[in-house]
C-alpha cells in the first residue's frame, strides 16, 4: 500500500486464554487489522505457516509447545529476508524469565492488563518496521538483478581472452567480480601470452568498477602487440586516474614466451607467487617487490620483472590471499605453510586440483574453493600451443585495400620506441588480415628485430647459439642501443586488391651495411636451436621474401584469403 | 477493595462491543472451571499444576481488571513456582468465595 501511511497488518494471536483472545482480538480488530488465531503452540506454527502473519503476539506458557519454542521454531525456520516480529505476551515479572523471551526470538512484550494505547503503538512500530524490512528487500533485490547485469557485461569484457586453453587453470566464484577478484589471460600477436590475476581492495561494486577498464585496457594492448611493461603501464595509469585514494589493485602480471620458454612476471602486493619444477618437483618462491597497481602515477611507476626460464610443463601458481585466508570450523587459517606443503606431495592428477582439495579438506565442507582466486599457467612449447588466431569482431567488411605508406625510425627513436603495435594496427584495418595479426605480428617482429640488430646495430646472430652467448647478445644490444648516434629502419606497407582478397608487400630497409643472406638461411635450417629461428619461421608465413643483393633490404609477400 | 474495576470494564466494553458479553461469559465459565482445578491439583499436591492454573486465572483476571482475585493468584503462583504449596492451601477457601463473588457480580452487571 505504498503511500498510504495506514497499513493493514495479519496478526496472529496465540493464547490458550480464551478470554485474553477475546480482548485482544478486539483491540486489534478495532485499529483496522486482520486476525488470526491459534490457542496452542502447535496451532500457532500451523498458522504462521499457512498465514504468513506480519505480526505474531505470542503466550509464554501455553500447554504443549510453549512460547519460547514457538518463537525458537518460528526463527528458526523462517528464511532470511522474512523477519516477522513477535510480541511476547506475559504477566511475569522474573527479569531471567523475560530475558529467556528475548533470546529465543521474541522483539517484544505485552504485559497484562493488555492496554489499547500501548498495544496500538507498538502494533504500529513493528508495522514501520515491517514496511522497512520490505523496502530493503526489494532493494537488496533490485540490487541483485543489477548486479547480475553488471556481471554479464563484465564478462563479456574479462573472460574475452583465451583463459579456456589447455595450459591454463583457475577457480574464480562465479560473482567473484564482486569480492575484487579478476583473471584475464590473452594471447599475444607474437605467440606469446599475458596473463593477469587482480585483487582489488574493497567488495561489492566499488572493486567491481576499475575491473572494467583494467580488462579494456589488458585485452585491447595486448592484442595489438604492446609490450609487457606497455601494457602494464598503461593499467597502472589508468587505475591511478579513475580510483579513489584508498582503492587500489594488487595484481600478478604473467608473460609467457613460448619460444625462448621463459616467464616474465611482475607481483605487486599478491601473496607469493610459486613456480613449480615438474622435473626437480621443487618450487621457487618470487615475492611482491612492487606497490598494487593504481598507487603511483606513471612517472613514480618502475616495475620491477622477474625473468624464469622454465622447462615445459613447469608452472606457475599465483593465488589472491583468499587462499591463505581460507578458515576451517576451529577458525585457523589455511596458511602459506599448508599451501606451500602441498607441493612436496606426490600427487595423482593436476596440482592445481591437489591444492583446491586440500583447501576443501581443511576448510571441511564441498564447495569451499567457490570463494578461492587460483590461477595457473604451464610452461609448454609453442608448436604444442600454436599461434593466437583473433578472430574478426567487426560488422563491416572489407576496410580500405588500396593503400601504402612508409614509416622511418632513426636513430633517437630506435632507442626507445617498439613501433609494431602501430604498424599491425595499421595492417589490420584491413578486415581479411585481422584474423591473421598473430602471423602478421611475427612476421613483422623478426624482420624488423632482423633490420636494427643485425642491420643497424650490426650484431651477429652466431653469438646467439648459446644460453649464455643469449644474455651477451642482449647486453651488447643495449649497449649498442645506447652508443648509437645515426642509422635508421623503414617500414614500408604496400596493399592492393587481388580477386577476393588481397595482398600485402612489406618491405623493411635499414641503415646498416647488409649480410650474406644465403649463408645465413642456410645455416638457420641447420641449427634451429637458439640462432635465425625467424627466416624458417617468416617463410611458413609469408608467400614469398626475397632480400636485395646488398642484403639490407627484405620485402616479404602475404596474400589473402589464405587457405586452412 | 473492589471486586471489580468498572470503569476499566466499561472501557472494554466499548472496544469490544457485542463481543464483550461473549467476553464476560467465558470467563465466568474459565474462572468456575479454574477453581475446580485448583483444588484438584492442592489435593494431589500437583505443584505445576498449582503454578500454571494460578497463572491461568490471574493472567485472566488481569485482563478483566478484576484484581483482587488476580493478586491472591499471584501470591499462589509465585509460592508454588518455589515448589511451596502452603499459601495455596492457605488461600484456596478465600479464592474460591472471590471467584464465585466476582463472577456473580459480573453477571448481574453486564449479563442481564
Amino acid at each position: 500500500m505504498a503511500g498510504n501511511e495506514f497499513n493493514s497488518l495479519r496478526i496472529l494471536i496465540a493464547d490458550d486464554n480464551e478470554s485474553d483472545r477475546i480482548i485482544l482480538k478486539g483491540i486489534v480488530t478495532k485499529e483496522g487489522h486482520e486476525v488470526v488465531q491459534a490457542k496452542d503452540g502447535e496451532e500457532a506454527l500451523k498458522q504462521y505457516r499457512d498465514t504468513r502473519p506480519d505480526l505474531i503476539l505470542l503466550d509464554v506458557i501455553m500447554p504443549g509447545l510453549n512460547g519460547i519454542e514457538v518463537a525458537k521454531e518460528v526463527r528458526r525456520t523462517s528464511l532470511a529476508d522474512e523477519y516477522v516480529p513477535i510480541i511476547f505476551l506475559t504477566s511475569l515479572v522474573d527479569p531471567k524469565a523475560l530475558a529467556e523471551c528475548l533470546e529465543s526470538g521474541g522483539d517484544d512484550f505485552l504485559s497484562k492488563p493488555y492496554s489499547r494505547t500501548i498495544l496500538k503503538a507498538k502494533i504500529k512500530a513493528f508495522g514501520r518496521m515491517r514496511n522497512m524490512q520490505e523496502k530493503l528487500r526489494d532493494h537488496n533485490r533490485q540490487m541483485l538483478i543489477e548486479q547480475q547485469v553488471a556481471k554479464t557485461i563484465f564478462d563479456n569484457v574479462a573472460h574475452a581472452g583465451c583463459l579456456g586453453m589447455s595450459n591454463i587453470s583457475y577457480s574464480l566464484s562465479p560473482l567473484s567480480v564482486f569480492n575484487g577478484d579478476t583473471v584475464l589471460a590473452e594471447r599475444k600477436p607474437d605467440g606469446g601470452m599475458h596473463l593477469f590475476l587482480g585483487d582489488f581492495t574493497g567488495h561489492g561494486l566499488p572493486a567491481a568498477i576499475g575491473a572494467m577498464p583494467l580488462a579494456e585496457i589488458f585485452y585491447g594492448m595486448t592484442a595489438k602487440g604492446f609490450s609487457t611493461e606497455e601494457v602494464l603501464r598503461e593499467m597502472n595509469s589508468k587505475l591511478n586516474d579513475i580510483l579513489p585514494t584508498g582503492v587500489f589493485c594488487c595484481g600478478c602480471f604473467i608473460a609467457m614466451d613460448f619460444y625462448e620458454n621463459i616467464a616474465t612476471i611482475w607481483v605487486g602486493g599478491l601473496p607469493d607467487v610459486v613456480c613449480f619444477r615438474a622435473e626437480e618437483r621443487s618450487i621457487d618462491i618470487l615475492p611482491s617487490e612492487n606497490l598494487p597497481l593504481g598507487i603511483l602515477s606513471a612517472e613514480q611507476f618502475s616495475p620491477k620483472f622477474t625473468e624464469l626460464r622454465m622447462s615445459a610443463e613447469d608452472e606457475l601458481f599465483v593465488w589472491s590471499d583468499g587462499i591463505i585466508e581460507a578458515r576451517n570450523s576451529e577458525n585457523e587459517f589455511f596458511g602459506e605453510d599448508r599451501l606451500f606443503e602441498c607441493f612436496t606431495h606426490e600427487v595423482q592428477g593436476s596440482m592445481f586440483q591437489r591444492i583446491l582439495n586440500s583447501v576443501e579438506e581443511f576448510v571441511g565442507q564441498a564447495g569451499a574453493e567457490d570463494d578461492i582466486t587460483l590461477l595457473s599457467v604451464k610452461m609448454a612449447d609453442i608448436d604444442e600451443i600454436g599461434l593466437p588466431d583473433f578472430n574478426s569482431k567487426r560488422g563491416s567488411l572489407g576496410g580500405p585495400l588500396d593503400w601504402s605508406f612508409s614509416y622511418t625510425l632513426r636513430h633517437l627513436s630506435l632507442k626507445e620506441f617498439n613501433p609494431l603495435p602501430v604498424v599491425l594496427s595499421i595492417i589490420t584495418e584491413v578486415e581479411g588480415l585481422r584474423s591473421l595479426s598473430g602471423q602478421l605480428y611475427t612476421l613483422i617482429a623478426e624482420l624488423y628485430s632482423n633490420a636494427l640488430e643485425h642491420g643497424v646495430l650490426n650484431l651477429s646472430s652466431s653469438l646467439k647459439a648459446s644460453p649464455e652467448g643469449f644474455e651477451k647478445y642482449y647486453l651488447e644490444r643495449e649497449s649498442r642501443l645506447d652508443s648509437m648516434t645515426d642509422g635508421s629502419v623503414t617500414i614500408h606497407v604496400h596493399h592492393e586488391p587481388l580477386g577476393t582478397g588481397g595482398r600485402l608487400t612489406l618491405t623493411i630497409d635499414d641503415s646498416g651495411k647488409g649480410f650474406d643472406h644465403k649463408k645465413v638461411t642456410e645455416a638457420a635450417r641447420s641449427d634451429a636451436d637458439y640462432c635465425g629461428r625467424g627466416i624458417p619461421l617468416v617463410k611458413g608465413i609469408s608467400k614469398d621474401i626475397h632480400y636485395n643483393e646488398s642484403g639490407n633490404s627484405v620485402t616479404a609477400y602475404l596474400e589473402w584469403p589464405q587457405e586452412k | 477493595m473492589q471486586l471489580i474495576d468498572s470503569d476499566f470494564l466499561n472501557e472494554l466494553q466499548e472496544i469490544l462491543e457485542d463481543e464483550f458479553c461473549t467476553l464476560i461469559r467465558t470467563y465466568v465459565k474459565d474462572t468456575s472451571a479454574r477453581v475446580d482445578v485448583l483444588k484438584g491439583a492442592i489435593q494431589n499436591q500437583d505443584t505445576t499444576s498449582v503454578y500454571e492454573v494460578a497463572h491461568s486465572i490471574k493472567g485472566a483476571s488481569l485482563n478483566l481488571g478484576v484484581t483482587v482475585l488476580s493478586e491472591l493468584c499471584l501470591q499462589v503462583e509465585t509460592a508454588a513456582r518455589e515448589g511451596d504449596l502452603t499459601v495455596a492451601e492457605r488461600l484456596f477457601d478465600t479464592i474460591n468465595t472471590k471467584a464465585s463473588e466476582t463472577c456473580r457480580v459480573l453477571q448481574e452487571s453486564y449479563l442481564s
